[in-house]
This record gives structure tokens, sequence and C-alpha cells, in this order.
């Protein structure tokens, strides 16, 4: 079915490589978009490749939406370029570009049966009746709902619903489909299902994807690539993997997942080795990360929650630093327990203890160091405000 | 002293039937005031129903009537001879049509005119949006008199002549805010996004709006169409002052009414009434079917 429908089978990418090495579908060139005096985007450049799963994450506000209704054709950038394909479409009008969209709120022609909502595309391109049933019908059995063909959207649940937009803006095989915050208004266990059937659907299709959302963990699981936004900047490019692991700002580290952060002035860089003194007066050992640290420069050390054990568990690997903390809080919460402490310096900071790390040992009050290994700590190269140091987390 | 079921009019039995009420723990006094309550609200209500259905209720029976002279006003026998041959009188008949014909040329423009106002008014904010949206009610809340004078004022000083335009051209003035108006409450419900996703899917803007917008509409502009049809066929003071020698239906009725008062205007006033019943039904029924599939 997909060899007739698509052609060939896409290949999603993976790794920020991707651009590089496929081909680019749609290329932001220092695209500016203000309304009035207000900037929504500063400027948004970055190439989104053939097959691509792409996400735009940020908190409201921060430009994503803009940017994808700039992609769609419902706004014009101030400055810069949209290039589809290659072809500068900047001032192309919506239905003139071979890009699709799944609406926050489906938007869904409510007059229209299903089949005609999703045939809709396909009669505007004067596509033969025969081939436009046939293609419904196959884009109908890819979102599961063939036997839906004659319903009315107000007769589907919202999970439907859904589907049914999906399979109205792929139908004509767009360049590059665009999602803005189509799950928002599904409750958690249909969005969940939703986020692995979205991923299912784009392999089986092949259609390069660009999903808006908030939501970093659904941005996490679905993605081959996440554009961090905030107010109007893009922040960090990077796969899964690079965006959690190797945020470039303090905002990064924070809004994906939860991080301690601290703020730490650079001693020296020798290899791969940084070594940073603390507030308190300590110094830590800290990989590089594979960039050159200036002596003397103030960045931020950022430790995951679940890189930080007490001082009695076994640490994994060699030992990159300890600080002196008293226990603030302890919740269980099944797989892990969540413990709160505060360093003598005031600054808030989370572990996440497994059962290897023995809590049960500890309780409020308790005077406990926290360690990690050398490979667990990071090294964010931006300086913050020793006031938002501690535990940051988006929600 | 139990009222019995069969007696109690239906919006009383739903109150009958809770089984909370126990009828022994009442006293009989207290039952008989709130049955007598019960029946004076009855009684009341069908007086209203009556006073509102009288008028229109004669009207129907008299066409069944036979009268003996000039004058269908007292019941002289009964004869279908008058719904055999409603277009008898040549006047009335000629009058009826000129007026359908000034009712369907001033819905046409006051529609196409109003729907636009209605749309641009839903879908942008600009300078003087707002002083339109008051100009609108205007004409609704001017006493017609106002009106038609000073139409008859502003022809009469251009030399204008007075006839079927004037006529159209008055009409299509009131009929444009209520069209305006209908089909604003409409519209402002219409989901815009609804039009991004049309051209986003390749529509053209002329086509979205033929495909999505326009239908989605259209129980407003029908719902506008009726209302004004109604509004033109009878209107008579501000027709009276524009019309010079044209004659319309209310007009020639009228006329018609100091020499003689043929049977026919009740047969033409009744299928008047049963087209617009009719219409309305048929809305009715359809916008339920649309609510509900």
């Amino acid at each position: 079915m997909n060899e007739v429908l698509l052609g060939e089978e896409g290949t999603p990418g993976h790794g920020a490589a991707v651009a590089g090495t496929a081909d680019v579908v749609i290329r932001l060139e220092n695209v500016v978009k203000k309304f009035g005096e207000y900037t929504a985007v500063e400027s948004a450049d970055f190439d989104i490749a053939e097959g691509e799963f792409f996400s735009m994450l940020g908190p409201s506000g921060c430009g994503k939406t803009t940017t994808l209704r700039m992609i769609a054709g419902f706004e014009q950038p101030t400055a810069g370029r949209i290039l589809l394909d290659g072809v500068d479409v900047s001032n192309t009008p919506p239905h003139k570009r071979n890009v699709n969209t799944v609406f926050q709120n489906y938007a869904l022609f409510p007059h229209m049966s299903v089949f005609d909502n999703v045939a809709f595309g396909l009669r505007n391109a004067k596509v033969p009746e025969a081939e436009v049933t046939k293609r419904v019908t196959d884009l109908l059995e890819i979102v599961r709902l063939p036997e839906y063909a004659k319903r009315r959207p107000n007769q589907l649940s919202g999970g439907q619903q859904q589907r049914i937009a999906l399979a109205r803006a792929l139908v004509n095989l767009p360049k590059a489909l665009l999602l803005d915050e189509p799950l928002g208004a599904l409750d958690l266990k249909l969005r969940q299902a939703m986020q692995l059937e979205l991923k299912r659907i784009q392999r089986e299709v092949g259609i390069t994807f660009i999903f808006v959302t908030h939501d970093q963990e659904e941005a996490l699981t679905m993605s081959d690539r996440i554009a961090v936004m905030t107010q109007g900047r893009t922040d960090q490019i990077g796969t899964p993997t690079q965006i959690y692991h190797q945020p470039t700002t303090a905002f990064v580290a924070g809004f994906i997942g939860t991080a301690n952060l601290l703020p730490v002035t650079v001693r020296s860089h020798e290899g791969t080795t940084v070594t940073v003194d603390s507030r308190s007066g300590s110094q830590f050992r800290v990989p590089s990360g594979g960039r050159s640290h200036q002596p003397g420069s103030d960045v931020t050390l950022m430790i995951r929650p679940e890189r930080l054990v007490p001082s009695f568990a076994p640490v994994d690997g060699v030992a990159g630093g300890s600080i002196p903390t008293t226990v603030t809080s302890l919740v269980f919460q099944g797989p892990v327990v969540r413990c709160e402490v505060q360093t003598d310096m005031g600054s808030a900071l989370v572990a996440h203890l497994g059962p290897e790390d023995d809590p049960g040992r500890l309780s409020v009050g308790s005077r406990v160091d926290m360690t990690w290994a050398y490979e667990g700590a990071y090294l964010v190269p931006e300086a913050i405000d020793p006031e938002a140091a501690g535990i940051t987390q988006s929600n | 002293m139990v009222m019995s079921e069969g007696v109690a009019p239906p919006y009383l039995s739903r109150e009958l039937e809770q089984p909370g009420k126990t009828r022994k723990g009442s006293t009989s006094s207290q039952r008989a005031g709130s049955r007598w309550g019960r029946r004076i609200l009855t009684a009341f209500a069908c007086l209203v129903y009556l006073y509102l259905f009288l008028p229109l209720i004669n009207i129907i029976v008299f066409t069944f009537n036979d009268p003996a002279g000039r004058y269908n006003i007292s019941w002289d026998g009964f004869t279908i001879n008058n719904w055999l041959d409603p277009f008898k009188d040549q006047e009335l008949t000629n009058a009826f049509i000129r007026s359908l014909e000034v009712a369907v040329l001033s819905i046409s423009i006051a529609l196409i005119m109003g729907s636009l106002v209605a749309i641009a008014l839903a879908r942008y904010r600009f300078t003087g949006s707002r002083g339109i949206e008051i100009f609108l009610v205007l004409p609704l809340t001017t006493p017609e008199i106002v009106l038609g004078a000073s139409l008859y004022q502003l022809f009469l000083g251009r030399n204008v002549v007075f006839g079927f335009s004037t006529v159209v051209i008055a009409h299509v003035m009131f009929c444009v805010s209520f069209v305006a108006l209908t089909v604003k409450a409409r519209v402002r419900g219409f989901d815009w996004t609804l039009e991004d996703a049309a051209m986003d899917l390749g529509a053209s803007p002329w086509r979205s709006f033929r495909k999505i917008t326009f239908p989605l509409i259209l129980p407003g502009i029908v719902a506008a169409a009726l209302l004004s049809f109604a509004l033109s066929l009878d209107d008579y003071i501000v027709t009276d002052f524009t019309k010079g020698e044209f004659t319309t239906f209310p007009i020639q009725v009228n006329n018609a009414f100091r020499v003689s008062f043929p049977p026919q205007v009740n047969v033409l006033a009744t299928i008047v009434l049963i087209v617009s019943v009719l219409l309305l039904v048929l809305t009715s029924v359809r916008s339920e079917k649309g609510a509900t599939r």
C-alpha cells in the first residue's frame, strides 16, 4: 500500500547530523517575525531534513507556533527567507504551498463526512474521483479508522478526530506535515497512545513531521531532533539525547527534565577535564564536553537527579565530586525515592534514589554528603544567577 | 379530592408523579388551593393563546365563507369556491405579484450586502467597526413613520420618479439591517481556523468561502431571508411614502376595503401564512438534523 501511495518507504533520520547528510526539505534563513513592536521570532535559522521528525519545543510565547504558521504560510516573515525544496516561499499563500497542517483544535469541517473531509485536499487538486476514493480509503486505513468514512466529525471521539485531521493533512502527500500541539486536547492516556501512533504513522508514510509542543516529554519521545525555543530565540537544536545530556544553556537544562544547577568558576582546563571552584570553595573535576573553557569564566554545573547519590551508596565510576547537605524531604514515588536536600550555601538539590542507593538510611534532617560520578556532571557554558541555582524544572 | 392523572394538564404531571410528594401528608385545603391556582393559570394561558390566534383563526375560517354582499364580515354559508379561484380579483392578484417581485429583488440585494457587512464585522476589527454596528441597529429602532417621511423628502427633493425602484430601495434599506444582525449572530460562532484549514489543503480563498464558510453560515442567511421576506411583504408605512402610483399587496388590501371586502384577501393571506409556517418548520427541522447528525 505504501509503495502505491507514497512511492518509497521513508527513512526517518537519526541524530543532529541528519540535516547535513539527507536532503533538506525546509530551510529557515534568519527568519524574523514582528507584530508591531513585539518580536515574536527573533531569529529562526535551521534546516529540516527529508523524513525527519522535527520538534519545536518551548513554553508558550516562545515563538514556536508563529514559526510554524510562517512555514504554513499563514504569516509572512518580517525578515529572512523560508525555502521549501530550495524554492523561496516566504510570501507564497498557504494554498500554493505543498505543506499541510494538523490544527490544535483539528478544524475538521463539521458539515462534511469524514470521507469528504479527507478528500477535500485531493478534490482541490482536481484529482480524478476514482483515485480520490482509493487514496482516502488508504489513508483511513493508515490511521486505522476505515469504518468511519460516512460519519460526521462530531460523532467521533477526540482521539478519532485527531486521526482524521492527520489523514486529511497527509492525503496530498505534502513535503512536510506541520502539527500545532495536536495532542494538547487529549487526556494523558490517550496522549501517550497517540504519541506512539504518530511516530508509527510518520515511519509508515515517510513524510517530514514538524511538531510544535510545550511538553518536553512528548518531544523527547517522538522527535529525531528538537529545537528548544524561548522568547523568540532558538536556544539549542539537537537530538533528544544531546539536549538532555549536553544542554547549551541553563534554560534548556532546566526545561528538559529536572536539573540541579550550581554556579561555578573555571579554575583550569587540561585535556578533557575542567577543574571548577564552587561558591563554597570546593573543587570539582568535570568533563569538558568537547568545549574549551577559559580559566576565570563563570559557568554552570549541571547534575541530573538520577546522577546524585548519597556518599554511603556505591558510585558508578570515578568519583566527580561531593557536597555536604541536609535532607529536607523524602517522597516515595514507586521506582525512585525523590530526595530533596539543601547545601550549606542554601541551594536546594534533588536526587532520585533507586533501591541500590539505600534511601532507607536517610531521614528528614539527617546530614549526608551527596556525590556524583565524574561522567555524571556536565558544564553548561553559561553563567546563572546564584539566586536561580538549585533545582530547575519546567513543570 | 384527589386529582386524577387524566385530568391534569401535561405540564403538571411531572410534579404529580414525584414519589417524594406524598398526597397523604398534605391537608385538603392546601390541595384545593393549589388545584384552583393551577386551573386559573391554565385558563389564563388558554386566554392568552386565544388572544394571539383568534385573528388568524378568523382569517382562515372566513376563507370558506360565501358572503352575501361585498363585505366578507358575517358568516353567510360554507363554500370552497374562494379556494378554487384565489386569483379572481385581478387588482388584488396584480398587487400580490408586485409585492412578491419587490420582496424577491430587495431581499436578494439586502442578503448580499447584509451578509458581507456581517462577515466583515465578525471577522475584522477596524476603525469605525463599532460605529457601523450602532448604525446597523438604527433602522430597526427608528419609527417607520420617520424612515418613510425622510425617504419621501429625499426622493422628492431629487426629482426621483416614485414607483417600483423607490419601493425596492426603501425595502433594501430596512432589510439590510435585519440581515446583517441575523447573519452576524451566526457568523460570530464561526471557527475561522476552518478557512485556514481549507486554504492549507489547497483551496483558493474563493473556493474555501464557497465550500466551507458559506455552507456553514447558510442557516443564518436563510433565517435572515425569511425574516426579511415577512418584513418586505407586509410593509405598509414606508411603502406608502415611497410608492407613488405603484401599489403593493398591503396597500391594495387597504384600498379595496373602502369599497369591498373580497374573501380572496383571506385566501391570499392564508396562503402566505401557510407558506411561512412551512418554511419555519422546514428550517427548524433542517437545523435540528444538522445538530444531531
